[in-house]
């Protein structure tokens, strides 16, 4: 029980948050206010160390560490709990083998997985318990019919789940499914599954 | 479209071939039948199949499914994920089906679709979320996969290589059943090895638009890829997640992007924190002794 504090602590200083540290990783432009038709202060290279200060919607309020430039960003060019040197370091890596966003992503996971390894280790396991399911357990296990029709069992009618939504004042609104090209421009590598 | 009839012509081809070879006339007789059937289950297999056939199956799946992660023994947590399963749900084109969620015993941050409308939340991811609209982000995701068939098509088209592998040394009676357990088999293998990249990005992208229809935080499903993107990467819990699925800050940035200023108009939504804490709390009281 005393462990959980400190479970739920771990994954919350992972995210942006009011007047935490962060570092671009991805080419950023720097607006006066948080909207795209906003006037553009310059263009935040990656690696670029940051103070979030304020989350509104999709934006942030950031300011430069080492400058004076200050005003909004689209909150996920920025990650934090990982400096700008390493950030640059993993870019370098990137480029110089596979290229692309998606090879930034790959090294930034790299990254952390270093970089926070010690303080995740011990709370996790200690709180979730055993090792994860792996691709074995799923290829050897029996089917449990008992369990399907078990979890068959757990009906919930249209009409039910709207009265607990409207509980929670959630609305449902008509938004409409992103348009795309045929071909995305971010492919990066393909080789993951 | 074209290889898939080839592969038919192909296979006719080589029945005919089987069956003018045979000898005997009993046996000759005999493999007819079961070749004619055998015929029809892969085309069936190839062409595609009902919505009726589709659920029976995905049943069959959530069995396999739940032999390896069992359900999580609390009535009250199960009604809650599925009532708001439901609801994420009735915002998609396949409203329709009747949807089941299930959280399972599995310490590994990591959740499923089966076909049908079958989905699967382990109690390792559920733990590492702050919010329902974080819950709806996910759930929305996994009922992506369920309305783009994704998993279905995965498993048919390694059922008709399979079936196809199989055919010239099997030529065993087959009937609807020996079709079915070719699709199941080659389900857990799809759950193993991970979907395509395309059919994740896919997901996650249609996946935002469902939890933000349901009127909750647009970004949620980002703020949960940020989580996991944060955990030690060489964490035990994510070993599984990591190897069926594109790399997690490969799938933040490109689903911003897409998201782009779409869904700014909604950023006001609520997150529904309270409640969803509730239920992790007593999930977490529940495995505290681990």
């Amino acid at each position: 029980m005393r462990s959980i504090p400190v479970f739920i602590l771990c994954f919350a200083i992972a995210i942006p948050a009011f007047a935490s540290d962060a570092t671009i990783v991805r080419k950023s432009r720097l607006f006066e206010t948080p909207s795209f038709t906003g006037e553009i202060v310059t263009e935040l290279p990656i690696g670029t160390e940051v103070t979030s200060t304020e989350r509104k919607g999709g934006w942030a309020r950031i300011q430069v560490k080492e400058g004076t430039d200050r005003g909004w960003i689209r909150a996920y060019t920025m990650r934090s709990g990982v400096s700008g040197e390493q950030v640059k370091q993993a870019t370098v890596t990137t480029n110089s083998s596979s290229g692309g966003l998606a090879g930034i992503g790959r090294s930034l996971a790299n990254l952390f997985g270093t970089s926070n390894r010690n303080e995740n280790e011990g709370n996790l396991t200690t709180t979730v318990g055993v090792r994860g399911l792996s691709a074995e357990q799923i290829e050897s296990a029996k089917p449990d019919s008992k369990a399907a029709e078990k979890m068959i069992s757990y009906q919930v009618t249209p009409k039910q789940s709207k009265s607990f939504a409207k509980k929670a004042g959630l609305k449902s609104n008509k938004l409409k499914q992103i348009k795309i090209k045929e071909k995305t421009s971010d492919a990066g590598d393909s080789n993951d599954k | 479209m074209i290889s898939k009839r080839l592969q038919r012509a192909v296979l006719s081809a080589a029945l005919t071939a089987m069956v003018m070879l045979s000898g005997q006339s009993s046996a000759f007789e005999l493999n007819l039948n079961a070749l004619s059937d055998l015929v029809k289950n892969v085309d069936t297999a190839v062409s595609g199949i009902s919505e009726e056939k589709e659920i029976k199956l995905g049943k069959e799946v959530a069995a396999s499914l739940l032999g390896a992660m069992p359900l999580v023994d609390n009535d009250e947590l199960q009604k809650y994920l599925n009532t708001v399963g439901v609801w994420v749900a009735q915002q998609s084109k396949r409203n329709n089906l009747d949807w089941r969620f299930a959280l399972v015993d599995d310490a590994g941050v990591n959740a499923f679709a089966a076909p049908g409308g079958y989905i699967f939340v382990t109690r390792g991811l559920f733990s590492i979320l702050n919010s329902e609209a974080e819950l709806a982000g996910v759930l929305g995701h996994e009922i992506a996969h369920v309305v783009r068939k994704h998993h279905l098509d995965a498993m048919q088209s390694a059922a008709q290589r399979q079936v196809a592998g199989d055919l010239l040394l099997t030529l065993a009676d087959s009937d609807d059943r020996e079709a079915m357990n070719a699709l199941v088999s080659a389900g857990t293998k799809i759950y193993a090895r991970g979907l395509d990249r395309e059919d994740e990005i896919e997901a996650d992208r249609i996946g935002v638009v469902y939890a933000t229809r349901a009127g909750y935080h647009p970004f949620s499903l980002l703020d949960v890829l940020t989580t996991i993107d944060s955990m030690a990467k060489d964490s035990e819990h994510l070993a599984f997640f990591t190897a069926t699925h594109p790399p997690t800050g490969e799938r933040i940035n490109i689903l911003d992007q897409l998201m782009g200023s779409h869904f700014d108009t909604y950023a006001d939504q609520p997150v529904v924190r309270e409640r969803f804490v509730t239920a992790r709390e007593k999930l977490l009281a529940m495995y505290s002794a681990e």
